[in-house]
């Protein structure tokens, strides 16, 4: 069936409105015009400018700043025409400074819709949304109103509101999709400073007002915190929680776990963790980089992330010159100030150096992305004094800052500071047991010394058994698991988490390459000792 | 109204508070939830366990929360705000601080909560450690079916199927 257009809709009201006076010359309507039908062979030019309400931090960077909440642009996200059946009829991205500029038949009736995502397909190529994961997965629009594109109606402006009314958000939060757009746009922009032909693999930001912070169905907003896995954000926007829309340092960093798992690699397990706090080498790493790349990518030092009632309160540290707090190579504080000096021009003691992005972005998408250990601040370091051995001296000057020793292989031999903690990859020869014993000085589950690092190798792919058990005497039931990492795939070939007291074992079928185990104790049971063997 | 339908409208009440009575679920089902193991953006390094009953409407429901940390000085303090459509059954003291130390890892809070109608609700607990950040937890108290409130906005689909959620513009047109 063929649809009526609005504008003959329109036409044949107006006509039919204007036949029925009383015939009487005195109380007849009003002639109107008709209205004009779309003229496609006279394309007409729409174009404006797309922007939000950006709220910042307050100078303090505790708590959000609604008092001097400002309009910002939307850069690259995708505006379409939309005709009076609903039906796009042109599209474009707005450039890096919001505007846009559409071609649409003379005389049609078109409303202006705004999509809150970047996509691009040629390279560099990027695909980022963002979606309500409440909601079917649906992506946040904004829409203007049907108006006759004539020459009269040639610029049409956009803008996103916050919703925020003084005290509260009294309407819809349209501003917050393309508020962490712009995290995102600024992440991407650092990556393409390093490599301009870019590949970004598609990313979707989960956001909704009813994320909070309970662990549970993220379909529920049961999201538990703001974090990254398998190229999804899950973002809070809790109000009087927790929101993170305009906490850009938080975008950011989650972002840079997204360039881990896809332009470079990361063992991370994940978990809390702080400045100060004594952490497994692969989550002070990640954590340390998280909060390094947040502050590079926004040009801004200070991470900050607010919380509360009015969103009034919240947290902050300088990622380059906060107050040093346990120091060390297991610290992400230690980490993200000598990942940010590295990188940084501003020089100072021992940061006599600026490398830039690119030599961090060649390590960590080269060398690190392929290191046969687990990804760690001594693999990082290793692979940068090796592709940049004029600054070898200037890179150990900054590494010496935070109490570390100069960092010479993978394994990050040599340690001065808390030596007898290195993580030892401790080699298993296929029939024999080993030992090990998890510690928990410094906390649990993502602590120094909560898992230990076992290394085999098969010769013959084939059916193995991975065993293990406890072999001492303790109180309390252990829970050992483990996570079998391919280093020839970088790949985690089995998890072994299942809840049978003091013992795990599991048939695998393996290839023949090279593994590390990661064995820890679920119920993290101080003095337990586990004999781990594989057949 | 004549005592007929007096009489037919009495025992529809009858029949509902016996029904409601006889609705009870015998032994509440426990909702469990735990943070340890899960991604996190920066923060307090605290986990929360918890246990939370799910029960009808108007019984009360007993939620267990315990705080775990790896800091081992100073002080946790934790605020805690509840939905208002749950009714704590004791007094609650919404600010507790915990003094850290050695010995224990695990800080336990609990409570009894209670509510009029059907739905999840939340309590809310907002925890700082000086010197460590915050982190905020919500826990979920389900109450009859738990019926989750949806978006009220309405999901459209484009003319490439895509599915969208459409917020009105504010719009200037030259």
């Amino acid at each position: 069936m063929k649809q009526i257009g609005f504008n003959t809709f329109l036409l044949t009201l107006l006509l039919v409105l204007n036949g029925c006076g009383d015939g009487g010359g005195g109380s007849a309507l009003p002639i109107v015009p008709p209205v004009p039908e779309p003229d496609p062979s006279h394309p007409v030019s729409i174009s404006g400018q797309v922007t939000y309400d950006l709220v910042p931090a307050k100078s303090d960077y505790v708590g959000l700043d609604y008092l001097n909440m400002r309009r910002e642009s939307s850069k690259l996200v995708s505006v379409e025409a939309i005709d009076d059946v609903n039906n796009p009829i042109s599209s474009t991205v707005t450039d890096a400074n919001g505007h846009y500029s559409l071609e649409v038949p003379l005389n049609s009736q078109v409303k202006i819709r705004v999509y809150a995502k970047m996509i691009k397909t040629d390279q560099p190529v990027w695909n980022v949304k963002v979606v309500d994961n409440t909601n079917n997965n649906s992506v946040y629009v904004m829409e203007g109103a049907y108006s006759l594109a004539d020459t009269d109606t040639s610029t049409r402006n956009l803008h996103a509101p916050s919703g925020w009314a003084g005290t509260s958000y009294t309407s819809t939060r349209v501003a917050a999709p393309f508020a962490m757009l712009d995290s995102v746009y600024y992440s991407m922009e650092k990556v393409l400073s390093a490599e301009p032909q870019a590949v970004f693999s598609p990313l979707l930001v989960n956001w909704s007002v009813n994320n909070k912070a309970a662990p549970g169905d993220p379909a529920n907003g049961d999201i538990g915190t703001s974090y990254y896995y398998d190229r999804n954000l899950f973002i809070l926007g809790d109000e009087d929680s927790d929101t993170d829309e305009y906490d850009d340092h938080v975008i950011a960093h989650e972002w840079a776990h997204y360039y881990e798992d896809t332009f470079s690699r990361s063992d991370s397990v994940g978990g809390p963790h702080s400045d100060g706090e004594i952490l497994d080498i692969r989550v002070a790493l990640s954590e340390g980089w998280g909060n390094a790349f947040s502050a590079m990518a926004l040009n801004a030092p200070v991470y900050f992330d607010t919380y509360g009632a009015s969103q009034s309160n919240g947290f902050n540290f300088n990622v380059e010159s906060e107050a040093k707090n346990n120091a060390g190579w297991y610290s992400e504080g230690s980490i993200q100030r000598i990942l940010y000096d590295l990188f940084d021009s501003t020089n100072e003691g021992s940061d006599t150096i600026n490398l830039g992005f690119a030599p961090i972005h060649k390590v960590f998408t080269g060398q690190e992305k392929t290191t046969p250990l687990f990804t760690s601040l001594f693999s990082f370091i290793t692979y940068l004094k090796d592709e940049n051995p004029a600054e070898e001296t200037e890179i150990d000057n900054i590494v010496a800052s935070e109490d570390i020793e100069s960092i010479t292989d993978i394994t990050g031999s040599g340690r001065t500071n808390k030596a007898s903690e290195l993580p030892e990859y401790t080699d298993l020869v296929l029939g024999s047991d080993v030992s090990i014993c998890p510690s928990y000085a410094y906390g649990t589950y993502n602590k120094l010394g909560n898992r230990k690092y076992i290394r085999f190798n098969i010769s013959t792919a084939g059916s193995y058994s991975i065993s293990i058990r406890k072999n001492n005497t303790v109180s309390g039931s252990t829970d050992p698991d483990f996570y079998l990492h391919n280093m020839s795939t970088h790949t985690i070939d089995a998890v072994g988490e299942d809840a049978t007291a003091d013992m795990e074992t599991q048939s695998v079928n393996l290839a023949a390459g090279s593994y590390l185990l990661d064995v820890y104790d679920y119920e993290s049971i101080s003095s337990a000792c586990f004999n781990v063997t594989v057949n | 109204m004549n005592n007929l339908i007096k009489l037919c409208i009495s025992s529809v009440l009858i029949g509902s508070i016996a029904m409601a009575s006889t609705a009870k679920v015998s032994e509440p089902k426990l909702i469990k939830g735990t943070s340890i193991g899960k991604y996190a953006k920066p923060g307090a390094p605290v986990d929360i366990t918890y246990t939370s009953q799910n029960v009808e409407v108007g019984e009360s429901a007993e939620v267990n929360f315990d705080l775990s940390t790896s800091v081992q000085t100073g002080i946790m303090h934790v605020k805690i705000k509840i939905d208002k459509q749950l009714s704590a059954l004791q007094k609650v003291n919404k600010n507790v601080s915990f003094t850290l130390d050695k010995s224990t890892n695990v800080y336990p809070l609990k409570m009894n909560v209670s509510a009029e109608a059907d739905g999840v609700y939340y309590i809310k607990l907002l925890v700082t450690i000086k010197g460590k950040g915050a982190r905020a937890f919500a826990v979920p108290v389900y109450i009859g079916e738990g019926r989750v409130k949806k978006s009220k906005v309405s999901v459209q689909k484009t003319a490439s199927g895509e599915n969208i959620s459409v917020s009105k513009a504010v719009e200037s047109v030259e």
